[in-house]
């Protein structure tokens, strides 16, 4: 009988330890993290044993939120997310992760830790409550209601030549069939451009500030250029995610390098 | 998808049944009525999925029958109540909603019903039982384990059929390894299953006097005495030889321990044996007659013909022996006549007469021992277990007067009459007979064999077989071969030669067997010739080799079998290492990195020819081929 135990003891402990070998994890950090907000990173794991599936995987994160997988097959990849929150802009980092499993029988847990280099940039708390000029412009997104003219946006009307426009918007073919010379009028797409001075913020403390410009940065960056000037130093003013990623990781860093 | 809570719901209650199955008919009319409810009660709640009553409400409702078996419990009714209690636990357990723990409980609890069915009955189907649910617990551990982790996963079927694949698998796995660890694992001689039932006292058939008389009539016990595993022999041969009863004290014999010594030589064909005596409160050690040899440590061997063991035989064991069946023991030298043929005081005068009779018609040992068998012979004694002489003068009237009773009284009168009439005697107890169980391969001895005969000494021959009960004039329809075996008879020869696989694998094995092997190991090692051994091995040597070099081939293939390509790039490689010096890392740097990295022109010049080819997808040509040879015969070693 005692033979008979050990024997499944052993067996049991040779299954728990195959289970979780020849299993790869890895970590992968959502685009943009906010201190305070709970951002969605995607936990991969790749089985690499060519018989065996993996039974009843837990990946475990350091601060103890994690994900499990009923079963993993042979040679295959499998991911699930999990909702991670810091507390502090700044940098950060995910140094290991735990792959643990019960299985085969619930009476131990074997784990297996495993260094990673998942480095990333927490971006500082938002915080809305500040208006800059050109507010309700956005609000309403998507009307045709503009009142500046310019040369970049959409074609918005045909009218009478009144000779302050540019020769070049003349519209020569229907000009042709009328009597009157007609221009083609366009909206104006380029928003001015948005400086932030994190210094000029309102705001109770540095903290604050970098929260309120991180919000605005994340607000407009993707409608109109925008810029930031702090501790003496200028960014200048551009659009884009990448450009609003770049802003936001400076103010993430701000003090802290 | 599979609900995991509802495939192990029915592992829980397909436990339960292994449990309750075999325990079931051993159960007082509650128990079982509560087992059944209690299944069908808690199938019927699974199936709703509603569980009206809560777990801590069942709990406190048993308390009470918990109690009340508890006052029943006594050393004179020890297992009922248990049993009892047993049961109506895993009833309440079954019909209570289930967590990942009362599932477990529900399996150490249909465990321990099983367990104590072997209290009323230990059948070899329990062990079926066991099997089946030792199985059925591995993959109900298996999938708890998911159950545990998330009480409403559900898993696809091809995904199951995995899971459920490891789950069947892992017992199936242990079962190697569980014989590595039997042969070498200490173990307690406390049988598992049945330490209630461990046998105390049985009634025996063999005991250390024989005493006829005693008795009107001698009650037959079945009981197994002990199994031999041997070839079938001759049925006239089956003596078991356990005792000798060297003195005549009053009416009974006894044996006395001071035995003279004498040297028995063991002369003919030996029969190998292995005898497994069951559990009692005899030491003697039982063997064909005649044994030369018991190997089994601590037995210590007499010097008339018998082994016995320092101890009772309280737990099972097993034992080898060898054996000389001609039926008669030569000694070498005398024997103390002396001793043999002593006597009490008070023999009876018509014996004394009959005795001093025979004496004067024989010249010598041999004629009064044939004068002796004529006696019975023709004196139409009968062989019978009723209606037996009793009281101090039982031999007296089995000899002259009633003329029937059984082994005891012919041996012992027989004995009685050979001293008397000078000839020296002595009575051996054993056993005669068995039954063959040709599937295990092995005579079962039981106790209504149990029987006494007569040695005795004949100058010049030694100790001679004399069975006086073969003399009664019904002796053939007693002792006769053709009984034919009922189907009765053939089905207990069958489990008991499962019950006997068990007994000698499993519960025999011990430490002493243990060291026996390792003993027996260590000298073949020490009688181990290196040339003979060689020669065995040879061939398997040779075909493991094959074998071996086989695999390496089949998996090393493209190493191996190198195209010549690869093969120029290696000796390539291996010559710039040398030369140059330089660690080359191929794979991971490019053929002209390595080249610039040694500066030499030879190498730039084999990786621009090499490349040349083979980067550009077309074969080397022959010149290229002798040049490469070239420049790899001449080396990169720039001489300055």
């Amino acid at each position: 009988m005692v033979s008979g135990l050990l024997a499944f003891m052993s067996v049991t402990g040779y299954a728990g330890m195959r289970n979780i070998k020849g299993l790869i994890p890895e970590i992968v950090p959502p685009a943009e993290i906010f201190a305070e907000i709970a951002a969605p990173f995607r936990l991969r794991i790749h089985n690499t044993k060519r018989h065996s599936p993996s039974f009843l995987v837990r990946l475990e994160c350091p601060g103890g939120q994690g994900i499990t997988f009923p079963l993993i097959g042979c040679g295959v990849s499998t991911e699930g997310s999990i909702s991670l929150m810091f507390p502090d802009r700044g940098h950060a980092v995910l140094d290991r992760i735990t792959i643990s499993s019960t299985f085969p029988v619930n009476f131990f847990t074997r784990y297996w830790t495993f260094a990673t280099a998942c480095r990333f940039i927490v971006f500082p708390r938002l915080q809305a409550g500040v208006t800059v000029g050109d507010g309700d412009e956005a609000q309403r997104h998507g009307s045709n209601s503009r009142q500046d003219r310019g040369l970049d946006g959409e074609l918005e009307r045909i009218a009478t030549y009144s000779g302050r426009e540019p020769l070049r918007m003349i519209h020569w073919k229907l000009s042709a069939r009328s009597e009157e010379l007609l221009v083609k009028e366009f909206g104006r797409q380029t928003a001015a451009p948005l400086v932030i001075d994190l210094d000029s913020l309102p705001g109770q403390g540095l903290e604050q500030r970098i929260s309120r410009a991180a919000w605005l940065v994340r607000r407009w960056v993707g409608l109109r250029p925008v810029g930031l000037r702090c501790n003496g130093k200028v960014i200048p003013a551009e659009t884009g995610r990448h450009h609003g990623l770049k802003l936001l990781a400076e103010l993430a860093l701000y003090g802290r390098d | 998808m599979v609900a995991i809570s509802s495939l192990t719901a029915v592992l829980s209650y397909a436990i339960a049944l292994c449990g309750i199955v075999p325990l079931f008919p051993w159960l007082a009319a509650t128990p079982r009525m509560a087992l059944a409810a209690g299944l069908l009660a808690g199938i019927w709640q699974e199936r709703r999925g509603v569980w009206p009553l809560k777990n801590w409400q069942f709990n406190l409702a048993v308390l009470p029958v918990f109690l009340y078996y508890a006052f029943q419990f006594s050393r004179a009714n020890p297992v009922q109540p248990v049993v009892s209690a047993l049961a109506i636990m895993l009833a309440v357990r079954l019909c209570g909603e289930k967590s990942v723990r009362h599932h477990l409980q529900i399996a150490a609890l249909s465990l321990f019903c099983l367990a104590s069915s072997s209290l009323f009955d230990l059948s070899p189907i329990f062990l079926l039982y066991l099997t089946l649910m030792l199985l059925l617990v591995a993959v109900s551990l298996v999938l708890l384990t998911f159950h545990a982790q998330d009480s409403r996963m559900a898993l696809s079927r091809p995904h199951l059929r995995k899971v459920l694949a490891v789950g069947v698998l892992m017992p199936l796995a242990s079962l190697p390894l569980l014989l590595l660890f039997f042969p070498i694992l200490p173990r307690t001689q406390i049988p598992l299953w049945n330490i209630m039932a461990a046998p105390a006292a049985r009634p025996s058939g063999f005991s250390d006097k024989v005493e006829p008389g005693t008795s009107a009539t001698v009650a037959e016990s079945r009981t197994i005495a002990f199994r031999a595993e041997m070839p079938r022999q001759p049925q006239q041969q089956l003596y078991w030889r356990g005792t000798v009863f060297n003195r005549m004290e009053g009416h009974r014999w006894v044996r006395d321990a001071t035995v003279p010594s004498e040297h028995l030589l063991y002369k003919g064909a030996r029969i190998a044996q292995t005898v497994y005596p069951e559990p009692g409160p005899s030491r003697a050690l039982f063997s064909l007659d005649a044994p030369a040899i018991i190997a089994l440590p601590r037995a210590r061997g007499a010097s008339d013909g018998t082994f016995e063991y320092p101890v009772p035989l309280t737990r099972r064991l097993g034992y080898r022996t060898e054996s000389i069946t001609s039926g008669i023991l030569p000694t070498a030298g005398g024997i103390n006549r002396f001793f043999y043929l002593r006597l009490p005081t008070d023999i009876p005068e018509r014996v004394k007469q009959l005795a001093g009779d025979i004496r004067r018609r024989g010249t010598d040992d041999a004629r009064r021992l044939e004068l002796l068998e004529q006696h019975f012979r023709n004196g139409n004694y009968r062989y019978s277990m009723r209606d037996l002489p009793t009281g101090e003068h039982a031999l007296e009237q089995f000899l002259f007067v009633k003329k029937q009773g059984h082994c005891e009284f012919f041996a012992s009168a027989f004995a009685l009459l050979l001293r008397a009439a000078g000839v020296p005697a002595r009575l051996v107890g054993g056993y005669l007979g068995g039954d063959y169980n040709d599937l295990g391969g092995y005579y079962l001895v039981s106790d209504d064999m149990a029987h006494v005969w007569v040695e005795a000494y004949l100058e010049g021959r030694g100790w001679l077989r004399v069975d006086p009960s073969s003399f009664a004039s019904n002796a053939g329809a007693v002792w006769g071969d053709g009984k034919q075996r009922s189907p009765a008879m053939k089905l207990r020869l069958f489990l008991d030669s499962l019950d006997h696989t068990w007994n000698r694998t499993i519960v025999t094995y011990d430490f002493e067997q243990q060291v026996e092997i390792a003993r027996s190991a260590g000298k073949r090692l020490q009688k181990f010739e290196m040339g003979k051994a060689a020669r065995a091995a040879l061939p398997y040597l040779l075909l493991s080799m094959v074998l071996a070099f086989a695999l390496i081939v089949i998996v090393r293939r493209p190493w191996l079998f190198a195209s010549r390509n690869e093969r120029l790039l290696r000796r390539f490689y291996r010559l710039v290492e040398r030369d140059c010096g330089v660690r080359v890392q191929p794979g991971s740097q490019g053929l002209f990195e390595t080249a610039g990295q040694t500066g030499n022109a030879r190498v730039r010049e084999f990786a621009a020819i090499y490349a040349g080819a083979v980067y550009r997808d077309r074969k080397l040509t022959p010149q290229e081929v002798a040049r490469l040879h070239r420049i790899l015969e001449e080396g990169f070693v720039t001489r300055t």
